[in-house]
């Protein structure tokens, strides 16, 4: 069953935007918020095993040696998966928690700011 | 169409180059076209030129306007008939030409079985199978017509009469229609009224005749023709030939017997002094129409045993003066329909090699 208590178009939009803005605003502090986001990626991928192809595309096109450490493809695999969400609903509570989790380490990424809440991360 | 994606001009002109492709064809003939489902050398090239925030969704909507019926089957997958199928099937001609086709390949089939019959009847009678056509063909689109014109008479009549219970609801109606029907037409009184020295009468006439007559009995001889029998003889309630007048409830029959007009004069005088039927006093014939006459020459000619031509030269005897535009186009029009069915058959009878 789908979980319903959640606005799934609101996370949908939280999760495309922080993918967005780690592309467009890289972190300076990357270890933190890439990580979370590989994480979320890896974990995401299991639960929506339709998306690999699209994530391979991403990355393959890229011609990256690391991949992950790549926020260009990072984030545009996050928004793959927040595009996905709006129109398949959050299936369960774990799916929930990664999503939460992602969100809680990325700060206010999801309201499209330039970075996270991390202080030494703001960019003038 | 109108397109609302706020995507660049150079945008709309990749994805429009990229939809006349096959690929994008394939792509469109989905039905449904996801962002993310798109070729990467596509999508790169999108955001190349911007890369906004709603491109996707932009991109999905656009897409979405350009998936039309046609593009949806006109990709190879469906043999490319999209265009073409909704090209023909707007055309007006095309529907008539298809229900043209209907009836004739109806025509065919029927002369089919009728040629298989004479095969096995050596060829002999040949023209009397052939008019044995024509009359199940008259016999079963008056049995259609009669049955859904009774329907829709006895329907209409019961919601006039209970315009608060069955407002607008016909499925209603039809659940309750065995016993409403009956009830209304118990409560009517009935109507007779002659004309020209025959008798017309109404439906609820022909409910009181069959309690009030001493030993008689209505038997209904299907497609909503009935006959009084008593113990005198026969009186016949005839449908098509009954004429309109003012105060009938329900159809108007023309009423005979077997017994020179004994049984119609009784009958009559019977229900006149019960109370349950009245003379029409207003004449208000009708005049007839071309159904009038289509219905009475298949009466008399196709229904009627003996030899066509003769019966249609009676037809036109007994009806010419009348009317005589009106009979001569029914006359045209059954010669036209005899054609059709010699036509029917004799191609029928050359596709199977029989001849």
């Amino acid at each position: 069953m789908a979980i319903t208590t959640v606005d799934h178009w609101e996370y949908s939009r939280w999760v495309t935007v922080i993918g967005r803005s780690l592309r467009m605003n890289p972190s300076v502090n990357p270890s933190a918020e890439l990580t979370a986001a590989a994480t979320f990626i890896d974990a995401m991928q299991l639960k929506r095993p339709w998306l690999n192809d699209a994530i391979d595309n991403n990355s393959i096109a890229e011609q990256s040696a690391t991949l992950l450490d790549n926020p260009q493809v990072v984030g545009k695999n996050i928004e793959v998966f927040g595009r996905n969400i709006m129109k398949i609903q959050i299936q369960d509570n774990a799916e929930l928690a990664i999503i939460d989790a992602l969100i809680a380490a990325t700060g206010n990424r999801q309201y499209g700011a330039q970075s996270g809440t991390i202080a030494s991360d703001v960019v003038k | 169409m109108e397109r609302q994606a706020r995507l660049m001009s150079r945008q709309k002109k990749l994805l429009d180059k990229w939809s006349k492709t096959t690929e994008g064809k394939n792509y469109l003939s989905r039905g449904w076209t996801t962002y993310d489902d798109l070729p990467e050398q596509l999508i790169a090239d999108l955001e190349r030129v911007k890369d906004q925030e709603t491109l996707w969704s932009d991109t999905e909507r656009y897409l979405g306007d350009l998936a039309t019926w046609s593009s949806r089957f006109g990709s190879d997958r469906t043999g490319g008939i999209g265009r073409p199928l909704n090209d023909l099937t707007q055309d007006e001609q095309v529907k008539e030409i298809k229900a043209q086709l209907n009836t004739m390949s109806n025509d065919v089939k029927r002369a089919e079985r009728h040629a298989s019959k004479m095969e096995r009847m050596n060829g002999k009678d040949y023209w009397q199978s052939i008019f044995e056509v024509s009359q199940n063909m008259v016999r079963v689109s008056h049995e259609s017509r009669a049955l859904e014109s009774d329907l829709d008479d006895l329907i209409r009549e019961v919601r006039y009469r209970n315009p608060e219970k069955y407002g607008s609801d016909r499925n209603m109606v039809a659940t309750d229609l065995t016993r409403m029907a009956k009830e209304v037409v118990a409560m009517d009184i009935g109507h007779h009224h002659k004309e020209g020295g025959k008798w017309y009468v109404d439906t609820a006439f022909i409910t009181h005749i069959g309690q009030k007559y001493p030993g008689g009995n209505v038997e209904h001889m299907g497609f909503g023709e009935f006959s009084l029998v008593t113990p005198e003889g026969k009186m016949e309630f005839d449908r098509m030939r009954g004429r309109e007048f003012e105060g009938q409830v329900g159809r108007s029959h023309q009423i005979y017997d077997n017994v020179n007009g004994k049984i119609v004069k009784k009958a009559i005088n019977i229900l006149e002094r019960s109370g349950k039927s009245i003379e029409a006093s207003v004449k208000t014939a009708k005049k007839w129409d071309f159904a009038d006459y289509y219905y009475a020459f298949n009466q008399n000619v196709w229904e009627s045993s003996g030899d066509p031509k003769s019966l249609a030269i009676k037809f036109v005897e007994r009806f010419g003066a009348e009317d005589p535009e009106l009979v001569a186009r029914v006359l045209r029009q059954q010669l036209g329909m005899a054609e059709l069915k010699v036509k029917a058959v004799k191609g029928a009878q050359r596709a199977l090699g029989r001849i």
